[in-house]
């Protein structure tokens, strides 16, 4: 599987390299629950060591949450947010092939709602599963799965 | 090296902030809006049944990722 990493034009240059767009490896993804479903991109994030979804989407699509387990999930610099353990059905479509597993997640409930992110796509549950190639000159990602990944028929 | 493929289509910095759908196949956007389900109505509106929901960067903000 081979994507393109998605491009965003930024309304000011990054202080760092005066670069006026981003490049993020996000790619096309399903969340599947009890209730629905929905499709989001999800930002490959090797540094997160846990798919990391919002409240809101989690219970939009009625992801199986345990509300007896709450912790807090901390980002760079120390900053966390409280979270909740799910689990939701996965499934990535990239032209004829599908593949659908069910992961465990992070559910967080942002403090400031317009801080609200979309997907990280972590280590438990994702990142072991694939062998994974970023192309940075290219702007592009492969991946496919390994030998570890857990194979199930795809969802309806 | 691997073969080229087509680049993805540029956001507009006039989404900046905002929740953006696009339509099934990724090559636009179809709709837009300041929540989740404003852009996912705004798609539907538009006649996208399944499109993909993601946010575009606020600002000069840059993403730092990691969790634990």
């Amino acid at each position: 599987m081979r994507f393109a990493y998605r491009r965003y034009d930024t309304p000011e240059q990054s202080p760092l390299d005066g670069a006026t767009e981003v490049f993020r490896p996000e790619i096309p993804v399903r969340l599947i629950g009890s209730r629905g479903d929905v499709y989001v991109l999800g930002l490959l994030d090797t540094g997160s060591d846990s798919i990391v979804i919002g409240r809101g989407i989690a219970e939009r699509i009625g992801a199986r949450l345990s509300r007896k387990k709450l912790w807090r999930v901390h980002g760079f610099g120390g900053q966390s947010l409280p979270a909740v353990r799910g689990r939701v059905d996965v499934e990535i479509v990239h032209r004829r092939e599908s593949l659908c597993w069910t992961v465990p997640i992070s559910v967080v409930t942002y403090d400031d709602p317009d801080q609200d992110e979309v997907l990280l796509l972590g280590q438990s549950g994702f990142l072991p599963f694939f062998d994974v190639r970023f192309c940075g000159a290219e702007h592009l990602l492969e991946m496919k799965p390994n030998a570890q990944f857990p194979r199930r028929p795809k969802p309806l | 090296m691997p073969a080229k493929m087509k680049p993805a289509p540029k956001v507009p910095k006039k989404f900046s902030g905002q929740w953006i759908a696009w339509n099934h196949a990724l090559t636009k956007i179809v709709g837009s809006g300041l929540t989740f389900d404003a852009a996912l109505e705004a798609a539907e509106r538009a006649g996208e049944s399944k499109p993909f929901l993601t946010k575009a960067p606020k600002g000069p903000a840059r993403f730092a990722g990691g969790t634990r």
